[in-house]
């Protein structure tokens, strides 16, 4: 009997053992990972950094060698010269004799730790000068020359050439990399053949010196592409692994191919099944998207070299990164900043913030990582937000819900109080429309940076003056031009719905009382004029370009984001008279809308670290941040003063000296433009009126709350008046129906 | 006509033994170890229903008497309120209602017509029960694709009615739409009911049937004094699995119409389902609550029902 009974409670038992899912060889897996995860965690990589480049010089172009020193280029308006930093951050110049009108354009390496020289020397040394002569120059890491090779005029096959990088392999044989191809030549310097890649080449490595690979964006998505030398021409890298967009560089001895995909460092070794993650850059307060090289050294440091193109001047820094216990690295709050995709500005951002504070650093958590679809990532932030576990900083940018969806589920947190109680920025300092975006029932849930302008652009001899105009205006304009004329430049009928819906949704719905009207006759108007355009368009490479257009009457206005005063000169410019920047059609007072155009996030209510989460949004506030947008064209700052200082600093004209010694003036920017890019537009210093208008422009902006959900109802009974199936009235009617089952829904 | 009782519940049986013989029966430790080692096995199924049923309805109430999950403020019936006096939750209950008024009675009503006819010695029965059955083997994306190709604007049925020179309609988006999802649901259901019906008629005492016709029993009065009586308890249970069923007939709108389909066919699920998706899981569990309450009452009434009609028949 007890024989009996000790059987059933080993029958119960077991049961309950496997019912509750503690089997033999599930636990192993997770509890090693976990192991491995808890191993991994105790040690964290610190980063030391040095800066590169002295005053009035930028950094052209850097590499890492294998033992970590940084070889790089110092370019000023007079002179390049080649420098190294040692790790030790000891810096040397490295002599190089360079004839006149000849600069370093790419520094290599070769495989015994020699530096690849790609020299171009151009015509002259203005802006229209071109490359004339090609050579590359094999020295040791001291400046003394091993082999010399003129390629003369060679290479010279394509208008644009310039060398992006160049390297040699073990057998000798050199890889240029110009941009959408390699040409590669024999160790005596012979051209020997050219691939040919299509598109623009992101990186080119070499893997142990045996095989170069090409890293780009192909037909297939991101691709990695070896040089076949018996077969001359590019091959599909035979690798178990699929790899997406990122910096790839040859891993040198530790690794086949070192690379960084987001914000993380990989290495990978042919053959395996995964790759082996090494750091996160943003924990080491590096922004990925700025890494130029990078290399792993035998005693596991890593060697990092980033250029800040955004800066005026190309600002270079070098990292050396060193793993360290955890324990041993004075303790920071950590925040966290929660995204479904990470903008690049956030990873600027966040990075820039983690160096200036002792108090706090922030992490990122990308819910996008990986290769997820986007409602398993949708329910991965959900969860976390409904749980209470979200991060601190809820991104806004690339938010899947709208705002007013957050608000009711209590997610965020009204920012007023902190910006009232801020002893120094104060609410009245901030462009009041640009805080409006983010705000509701005087509540402000969200903070962003700098925005951008959406606006419509065209000749004031079509569009007029005024700061707004209707559909009907659109209409006239339209019949007066006949039918050989293009409103806007690659629009279907889709595109044009979507941009008008974008300005006018809520001239149709009334949130407060329930209510929408879709059956108006303001919005059949929308549809009418939406289906005025083609259903499809192709793009054509070979075309004229909308300036070209423009300019021959065939294209009569521009839908654009405007970031900067030098955009606006831009249009002025293509359309070769006065503009009016007049917006969407809309019986509103404006057709303008706001945009973010830089970190725009929330704070989580439920956040322990409200603190922390306010340093951060005040330090994208204050002035000296909201001063320095870096970029030519970030987007316009939201603080008032920032703003008008900017828009002084645009007037503000710059001079150079030219080799005659003759004071020119310096373009502020500049963009190519034309069917191949052959008409290269210089703007200079604005004038008082420019500014007024992209003042008066931004003045008027609204906030723009596009409704997802709203349009894909729209975009999908619009199809069957699109199809001639309907009339615009049985749409108009259609969407009423479920658009207010959507409204009543809501509220 | 009186049934015959043929032979008393067990539960009933053993309480008429206990107070016939006047004394509570002694609990052994044979027993009472019996009693252990079952719970022991019945601990894991507790468990399972405790972990996965209760525990989250308890989550569902919870969450329906709180502002919002993060704040957890208690606001008692506040959002049973917001939810009942929404426009869109009243529109929904009420198509469902009307689908399922119409829709589960037919359900029943035709099944069980059809399991009469083929219970009946007509010939190729094998066969239509084998017909009828097919739309349980099609998956829901086939079922969904046919009615498509069927329903739609450019559709097989739209291509036969101008034939005849009618023109076009959209029973997807117009007011046939619920009849469109009424025939669906007929389609994917009929043959499952049917089965059930022909297995409660084949479990029938065929000597009660013979002595009804010795009796000069017509027809009408076989079906309905012995018949329904009979089938009174597989009714209940076509009758429930049919309300359940007309309550998931969401995925096939969902579908065949999106999320937000046309007014006629925006059901209950829909509500939740959007709700769910806009992360508004107060309102969400309010009318999860609100639903299950109305189901609750609706089942009640039918075992009151079941246990009126039934109440002289043994089953």
């Amino acid at each position: 009997m007890k024989k009996r009974s000790v059987m059933i409670w080993g029958m119960a038992c077991m049961a309950v053992y496997a019912l509750t899912g503690c089997g033999g060889k599930g636990e192993t897996a997770p509890d090693t990972a976990g192991e491995g995860q808890e191993k991994e965690n105790d040690f964290v990589y610190v980063a030391e950094y040095g800066e590169l480049g002295e005053d009035g010089y930028g950094v052209g172009n850097a590499i890492v060698g294998q033992d970590g020193t940084v070889f790089y280029t110092e370019v000023s308006e007079e002179e390049t010269r080649l420098a190294a930093r040692k790790i030790d951050g000891m810096k040397e110049e490295i002599p190089v004799e360079l004839e006149e009108n000849t600069t370093i354009g790419a520094i290599g390496k070769d495989t015994e730790g020699n530096l690849l020289l790609g020299l171009q020397r151009s015509s002259g040394s203005g802006a229209e000068s071109a490359i004339e002569n090609v050579s590359i120059r094999k020295i040791k890491p001291d400046g003394t020359v091993i082999q010399e090779i003129d390629t003369g005029k060679a290479l010279l096959k394509e208008s644009d050439f310039y060398i992006q990088s160049l390297l040699e392999d073990k057998d000798g044989n050199y890889y240029i990399c110009y941009g959408k191809g390699i040409y590669v030549l024999k160790p005596d310097g012979e051209p020997y053949f050219n691939v040919d890649a299509g598109t623009y080449i992101s990186n080119m490595f070499s893997i142990k010196g045996e095989k170069v690979v090409a890293a780009y964006y192909g037909d297939r998505g991101f691709e990695l592409q070896e040089v076949d030398m018996a077969g001359k021409s590019l091959k599909a890298l035979d690798s178990q692994i699929a790899f997406e967009y990122g910096t790839y560089q040859s891993g040198g001895d530790g690794a086949d191919i070192l690379y960084t995909e987001g914000t993380k460092l990989y290495t990978y070794n042919m053959g395996e099944e995964k790759p082996t993650e090494i750091l996160n850059w943003v924990d080491s307060d590096i922004d990925s998207g700025s890494l130029q090289d990078f290399v792993i050294l035998e005693d596991g440091k890593v060697v990092a070299v980033s250029i800040d193109w955004s800066s005026e001047t190309g600002k270079g820094e070098m990292a050396v990164l060193t793993k360290e216990d955890r324990s041993e690295v004075p303790e920071k709050i950590v925040l966290t900043y929660g995204t479904l995709y990470v903008p690049y500005f956030v990873k600027t951002d966040v990075v820039a913030f983690n160096k200036q504070s002792d108090k706090y650093r922030i992490e990122i958590k990308e819910y996008g990582e990986g290769e997820k679809d986007y409602e398993t990532m949708m329910n991965l932030w959900s969860a976390d937000l409904s749980s209470g576990e979200g991060p601190d900083i809820i991104d806004m940018y690339y938010c899947p819900v709208g705002l007013k969806e957050l608000v009711d589920m209590g997610v965020v947190e009204d920012l007023y109080p902190y910006l009232d109680g801020d002893a120094e920025l104060k609410r009245e300092d901030y462009i009041e429309n640009a805080m409006k975006a983010y705000e509701l029932d005087g509540k402000l849930y969200a903070i962003m940076r700098c925005f951008g302008i959406s606006t419509v652009i065209g000749k004031v001899s079509d569009v007029g003056t005024g700061s707004t105009w209707t559909l009907d205006d659109v209409f006239a304009l339209m019949d007066a031009k006949g039918p050989g004329t293009e409103l806007f430049e690659y629009t279907t009928k889709y595109n044009a719905l979507q941009m008008m819906m974008q300005t006018n949704e809520d001239l149709f719905v009334n949130w407060d009382k329930g209510e929408c009207n879709f059956e108006d006759a303001e919005f059949i108007k929308i549809l009418e004029f939406a289906n005025r355009f083609p259903g499809e368009v192709e793009y054509d490479p070979n075309g004229p370009s909308d300036m070209e257009k423009i300019r021959s009457g065939e294209l009569l206005l521009l839908k654009e984001a405007v970031t900067s005063v030098q955009q606006y000169q831009l249009y002025e410019y293509k359309f070769g008279e006065p503009v009016n920047l007049i917006g969407y059609p809309t019986t509103k007072a404006s057709g303008t809308m706001i945009e973010p155009n830089g970190t725009t996030a929330a704070m989580n209510a439920n956040s322990k670290n409200k603190e922390g989460v306010w340093e951060f949004f005040r330090f994208l506030l204050e002035k000296e941040r909201q001063e320095n947008l870096q970029s030519a064209n970030a987007g316009f700052p939201v603080m008032c003063s920032a703003l008008e200082k900017q828009f002084e600093k645009d007037m503000q004209t710059e001079y150079y000296e030219d080799v005659d010694g003759e004071k020119k003036e310096r373009p502020k920017s500049w963009w190519t433009t034309g069917r191949n890019g052959e008409v290269t537009v210089e703007v200079y210093a604005a004038t008082k009126e420019q500014i007024d208008k992209v003042r008066g422009m931004i003045e008027t902006a609204e906030a723009n709350h596009i409704d997802s959900k709203m349009l894909e109802i729209i975009m999908d009974e619009a199809k069957s008046y699109f199809d001639g199936q309907k009339s615009a009235q049985e749409t108009a009617s259609l969407i009423q129906n479920r658009m207010q089952i959507y409204v009543n829904e809501k509220r | 006509m009186k049934i015959k009782k043929f032979a008393l519940k067990p539960d009933r049986l053993w309480k008429e033994k206990s107070e016939k013989s006047g004394k509570r029966k002694r609990v052994t430790k044979r027993d009472a170890r019996g009693r252990k080692v079952s719970s022991v096995f019945l601990s894991p199924s507790v468990l399972g229903v405790l972990v996965f049923f209760v525990l989250p309805f308890f989550v569902v109430f919870f969450y329906s008497v709180v502002d919002n999950p993060i704040s957890h403020q208690f606001v008692f019936l506040d959002n049973f309120k917001i939810v009942f006096q929404n426009a869109a939750f009243r529109q929904a209950a009420s198509n469902t209602m009307k689908f399922s008024v119409i829709a589960v009675p037919l359900a029943v009503v035709l099944s069980l017509g059809l399991a009469m006819l083929l219970d009946s010695k007509m010939p190729f029965r094998s066969q239509f029960r084998t017909f009828f059955l097919t739309p349980m083997m099609v998956p829901i994306a086939s079922i969904v694709l046919i009615w498509q190709v069927l329903f739609h604007y450019n559709g097989m049925v739209n291509d036969i009615t101008a034939l005849f020179g009618a023109g076009k309609v959209d029973w997807l988006k117009s007011e046939h739409a619920q009849v469109v999802i009424i025939v669906l649901f007929l389609w994917k259901n009929l043959g499952y009911n049917m089965i059930l019906f022909m297995a409660a008629l084949s479990s029938i005492p065929k000597d009660i049937l013979e002595v009804a016709v010795l009796e000069s029993a017509k027809p009408w009065q076989i079906f309905l004094f012995i018949k329904i009586r009979y089938l009174s308890s597989t009714l209940l249970f076509v009758t429930i699995m049919s309300l359940i069923n007309s309550f998931k007939v969401f995925r096939e709108i969902y579908l065949l119409t999106d999320d937000y389909p046309y007014p006629t066919v925006y059901m209950m699920q829909h509500f939740m389902n959007n709700t769910f998706g806009n992360l508004d899981y107060q309102r969400l569990s309010a009318a999860a609550i609100m639903m299950s309450i109305v189901m609750v009452i609706i089942i009640g009434i039918l075992f009151l029902a079941e246990n009126h009609f039934g109440r002289d028949v043994e089953g």
